[in-house]
C-alpha cells in the first residue's frame, strides 16, 4: 500500500511537462482538408464506410458554426493543428516492446505501476496512436474485450461497432463532433458480455506529446445485460506556447440492469483546447456513474451526458473543476429522463483561483413519458480570490407533473474562521486553505480508487501553491 | 405594422437547443400610450435622463423609441398608494418613471387587464430610481383577457441603503413576457422580487430577472411560486450577478412550482455569476406535483381533487400577494384573486 502511495505522492507538475523528442514521429501536414482526411483514412486502413463517414463529417464540420455560447476558442487555429501524429512505435502488449522514451513517460505518469497493482487492463495512447494495450488473462477469459479501436472496427465486433459508432454523438451535434468524426484516431473498444462483472477497473491513458497536435481518440464501451465495469480515463500533455487540441469522443451503452462507472482525471497542459464529448445511453434498470476531475487545459468544453432511456434507469454524476490562471473551464453535465421512474443525482464542485474562470453548465430534461422521474442537482463553487470568476448556469426543463426535481447552488469563499481555527492548531495558512479545498473536493476523491484520489488531491495541492502572499 | 424583436436574453447564454437563451416577440408599431401625463399628474421627460437597463433588454428599449413612446415621470404623493389600473382595448405602450428621493417611500400598484374578446398588445415599462435610504414598493397585477399579449418590463437602480420590493402576480388569461433588472449600486441596498403565477390553457409566461450586485453588502432575493396546467409553458430566468467589489453581498433565488398535469412545460434557468470572492449566492428549486399527502388530506375533508388543486393554485398567487407591504394594494390584489376563485 505504501508503495502505491509513494509513486502517486511523488507526482508533480514536472512529470506532465516532460517533452519527448518527436523528430522520428510521422506527421501529416497541419490543417484540415479532404486530402488530410483521406490520408488519415488510408493510414488507418479504414473500411469504405468509415472513409465515407469521415468525408461526410468533414462536410458537416465546414458547414457548422463555432458554438456561440461558451468560452472563446479564438486561439485555436485549425490551420495550425496537426490532426495526425504517429509515434515511431508499434502497438504492443508488453511494456518492454514500447520505445524507451515513450515507456519512460508512461512510467513517470505511473501507468505500468498502476496496471500491476490495481487495474485489470491498460491502453496507452501516445499522440494519435495506441502504443500499448493489454488486459489480464482472467478478465479476457470471462469474454471481456478491451482493444484498440482500429482493431475492433475490423474484427469480430465490427458490425456491432458500425451500428453504434457516432450514433450517440452524431457529427451534427456540434462542430467539434464533426471534426472528431473526420479525423478520429486511436481510442478503445470495450465489450463486457452479459452478466460479467469486472471487479477491477480498466484504464485508458491518453498522452499528447507533439507540439501543435490534436488528439481525437474514440472510446466505445458496451456493457451488456447485468454486467458491470469501472473504466478510468486519464490524460495529460506537456505545455507548449502554441495551441494543442483534444477532441475525443466517448460513447457508452449500458444495457438492462448493467452498471458502468466512467472516471476521468484530466490534467491537460494549459495550452490545451479540450473540446471533448461524452454520452451514455442507459437501458431499463441500468446505472451510469460519472466521476470527473478537470484540472488542466486552457479552455474546456466538457459535459458528459446521459440518456435514461429505460424504465428504472439511473445516473449519478460527481465532478470537480479547478481553474487557475489562464484557464477557462466550461464543464458540467446533461441528463435526459425518457423512461419511467428514472433518477439522477448530480453533484458538481468548482474551485477558482488566480484569475481562473469556471462555468458550471447543467441541463436536466424530464420528458412527458418519464413519469416518476427524480432528479437532484447540487452545484457548489468556491472562490479563492476576487481575480477569478465562477458562473453557474443550470437549466431544468420539466414536461411531466409526475417528477420530483430539486436544484441547489451555492457560491462562496473559504471561511476566515475555519482558517483561523486551523492556524490556531498549528497549521500554516497555506496548509489550512489547502486542507479546506481538499475537503471541498472530498466527495469526488471518495469516488475514485485510492491511487487516483491521491493523484487528484496532489493536483489540488499543486494548484494551491502560491495561494498565500 | 409589427416588428419581431428578441427580449429576455440570457447573459451569458447556454446551449441553443434548450431554447431558453431569449424569446422572440412580435410587437405592433404605432402603439399608443394607455397612461397619459394629465391623468397621473406626470410630465413627459427626456429618455436620456432615464437610461436604466431593464430585464427585457435593449431591443425593447429601441423598439419603444422607434414607436415614439415618450417616458412619463410621475411624482407620487408621499407614501400614499399610487395606482394605475388599466383595462386595455388597443395596442398600447407606456414608459413610466418613478423616483424616490432620499428617505422617501413610494407605493405603486399597476393592474393590467382586458376583456376576453379584446385583441391587443400592452407594453408597460417601469423605471425606478431609489435614492439613498428610500423604499420603493412596486406591486404589479397582470390578468390579461384571452386576446391580450402583455410585455412588462422593469429597470431599477438602488442607491445606498435603498430597498426595492417588487411583487408581481400573473393570473391566467393569455401570454405574458416580463423582465426586471435591478442594479444595486449603493452599499447596503436591497432588492426583493416575488412572483406568484398561474398558467393554464396553453398560456405562456417568459420571465427574466436580473439582480446586479455592484456595491458592498447588497442583498437580493428572487422568489417565484406558481402552478402550471393544461399545456401551459413557463420559462424562469433568474440571474444573481456578483460584480467584483461587491464584498459581503448576498443573493438568493428560490422557485417552487406545482405541476398540475402531464401536459406542461416548465423551464427554469437560475444563474449565479460571480467575480467576487466574499459573497454568498444560493439557489434552490422544488418542482413537481403537489404532495399526495396534502391532496389526500384535503380530499378526506370533503374537498374534491379538482377543488384541492384549485386551492393550491390560488395559494401560489396569494403567497406573493400577501407579501405586498401597502395594505390597500395588498387588499386590492387579494380581492381580485378571491374574485377569480369565487366559490372556493
Amino acid at each position: 500500500m505504501s508503495e502505491e502511495k509513494t509513486y502517486v505522492e511523488d507526482i508533480n507538475r514536472t512529470i506532465y511537462d516532460v517533452i519527448d523528442d518527436d523528430s522520428d514521429a510521422f506527421k501529416l501536414e497541419e490543417g484540415l482538408s479532404e486530402d488530410i482526411v483521406l490520408q488519415i483514412s488510408k493510414e488507418k486502413d479504414d473500411p469504405d464506410w468509415m472513409r465515407d463517414f469521415r468525408l461526410k463529417c468533414l462536410k458537416i464540420y465546414n458547414e457548422l458554426e463555432i458554438p456561440n455560447w461558451g468560452p472563446g476558442v479564438d486561439g485555436l487555429d485549425m490551420d495550425h493543428i496537426y490532426t495526425y501524429v504517429r509515434p515511431n512505435a508499434k502497438m504492443s502488449n508488453t511494456w518492454d516492446d514500447v520505445p524507451e522514451e515513450i515507456k519512460n513517460t508512461f512510467e513517470r505518469l505511473g501507468i505500468p505501476q498502476a496496471e500491476r497493482t490495481s487495474l485489470a487492463g491498460v491502453g496507452a495512447q501516445y499522440d494519435s496512436e495506441l502504443v500499448y494495450h493489454n488486459m489480464q488473462k482472467q478478465v479476457e477469459d470471462q469474454g471481456v474485450v478491451y482493444c484498440d479501436f482500429e482493431s475492433a472496427i475490423k474484427g469480430e465486433y465490427s458490425e456491432m461497432i458500425r451500428e453504434r459508432f457516432m450514433k450517440l454523438l452524431p457529427p451534427t451535434d456540434h462542430k467539434y463532433n464533426a471534426l472528431h468524426g473526420a479525423v478520429w484516431s486511436g481510442g478503445s473498444f470495450v465489450y463486457v458480455p452479459k452478466g460479467v462483472k469486472v471487479s477491477v477497473p480498466l484504464q485508458s491513458y491518453f498522452r499528447l506529446n507533439a507540439k501543435g497536435a490534436g488528439q481525437f481518440e474514440h472510446t466505445l464501451i458496451i456493457v451488456e445485460e447485468g454486467a458491470s465495469l469501472h473504466f478510468i480515463e486519464g490524460c495529460s500533455a506537456p505545455k507548449y506556447n502554441v495551441a494543442n487540441l483534444h477532441s475525443g469522443s466517448v460513447e457508452l451503452f449500458v444495457a438492462k440492469n448493467a452498471k458502468l462507472r466512467y472516471s476521468t482525471i484530466e490534467s491537460w497542459s494549459k495550452n490545451m483546447y479540450n473540446l471533448n464529448s461524452k454520452r451514455a445511453l442507459v437501458e431499463e434498470g441500468g446505472r451510469m456513474e460519472w466521476v470527473s476531475g478537470s484540472f488542466g487545459s486552457h479552455v474546456s468544453y466538457l459535459y458528459p451526458s446521459t440518456i435514461l432511456k429505460g424504465d428504472n434507469s439511473s445516473m449519478e454524476y460527481t465532478g470537480i473543476a479547478f481553474a487557475n490562471t489562464g484557464q477557462n473551464l466550461d464543464t458540467g453535465m446533461k441528463v435526459m429522463h425518457l423512461g419511467k421512474n428514472t433518477s439522477s443525482v448530480v453533484s458538481t464542485k468548482s474551485i477558482s483561483k488566480g484569475g481562473g474562470i469556471n462555468t458550471t453548465r447543467t441541463s436536466v430534461q424530464v420528458m412527458p413519458d418519464a413519469q416518476g422521474a427524480k432528479s437532484i442537482v447540487s452545484c457548489e463553487s468556491l472562490m479563492l480570490d476576487s481575480l477569478s470568476k465562477s458562473d453557474t448556469i443550470p437549466v431544468m426543463d420539466i414536461r411531466t407533473d409526475d417528477a420530483d426535481v430539486g436544484h441547489e447552488a451555492t457560491i462562496g469563499s473559504i471561511s476566515d474562521e475555519a482558517v483561523f481555527y486551523m492556524m490556531s492548531r498549528g497549521l500554516s495558512e497555506e496548509d489550512a486553505r489547502a486542507l479546506i479545498v481538499s475537503g471541498f473536493a472530498d466527495n469526488v476523491s471518495r469516488e475514485l480508487p485510492m491511487e487516483y484520489a491521491a493523484e487528484m488531491n496532489n493536483l489540488i495541492k499543486l494548484e494551491m501553491k502560491g495561494t498565500i502572499g | 405594422m409589427a416588428e419581431k424583436i428578441k427580449i429576455n436574453s440570457l447573459v451569458p447564454p447556454t446551449w441553443n437547443r434548450l431554447k431558453v437563451n431569449d424569446i422572440t416577440v412580435e410587437l405592433p408599431l404605432g402603439s399608443v400610450p394607455a397612461v397619459s401625463a394629465a391623468e397621473t399628474n406626470g410630465k413627459e421627460v427626456d429618455p436620456s435622463l432615464w437610461q436604466i437597463e431593464t430585464g427585457c433588454g435593449k431591443e425593447l428599449t429601441d423598439f419603444l423609441e422607434k414607436n415614439g413612446t415618450v417616458p412619463i415621470f410621475i411624482k407620487t404623493d408621499g407614501e400614499k398608494l399610487f395606482s394605475i389600473k388599466k383595462k386595455y382595448d388597443k395596442n398600447s405602450a407606456d414608459i413610466l418613471c418613478f423616483e424616490a428621493k432620499e428617505g422617501e417611500t413610494l407605493n405603486i400598484l399597476t393592474d393590467m387587464t382586458s376583456e376576453d374578446e379584446t385583441e391587443c398588445t400592452a407594453i408597460l415599462k417601469v423605471l425606478i430610481k431609489a435614492g439613498k435610504n428610500s423604499v420603493v414598493n412596486l406591486s404589479q397585477l397582470v390578468r390579461p383577457g384571452k386576446g391580450m399579449k402583455v410585455v412588462s418590463d422593469i429597470g431599477s437602480v438602488a442607491e445606498e441603503g435603498a430597498k426595492i420590493n417588487m411583487i408581481q402576480v400573473f393570473m391566467d388569461g393569455s401570454d405574458i413576457s416580463t423582465g426586471s433588472r435591478t442594479a444595486l449600486i449603493g452599499e447596503n441596498s436591497v432588492a426583493e422580487n416575488r412572483v406568484g403565477l398561474v398558467r393554464t390553457n396553453g398560456q405562456t409566461l417568459d420571465m427574466n430577472y436580473v439582480m446586479k450586485h455592484l456595491a458592498k453588502c447588497t442583498v437580493a432575493n428572487i422568489d417565484v411560486t406558481g402552478a402550471l396546467s393544461k399545456n401551459a409553458q413557463k420559462i424562469f430566468r433568474g440571474t444573481i450577478d456578483f460584480v467584483s467589489g461587491c464584498t459581503g453581498s448576498d443573493g438568493a433565488e428560490a422557485e417552487n412550482m406545482l405541476l398540475l398535469d402531464n401536459t406542461i412545460v416548465n423551464k427554469t434557468v437560475p444563474l449565479i455569476l460571480c467575480t467576487e470572492e466574499s459573497v454568498a449566492g444560493a439557489h434552490g428549486a422544488t418542482i413537481g406535483r403537489p404532495s399526495e399527502d396534502i391532496v389526500f388530506y384535503m380530499m378526506s375533508r370533503g374537498i374534491s381533487k379538482a377543488k384541492a388543486l384549485q386551492i393550491l393554485e390560488r395559494a401560489s398567487l396569494e403567497a406573493a400577494a400577501n407579501q405586498i407591504d401597502d395594505a390597500d394594494a395588498r387588499d386590492y390584489v387579494l380581492g381580485i384573486i378571491a374574485e377569480k376563485y369565487v366559490g372556493d
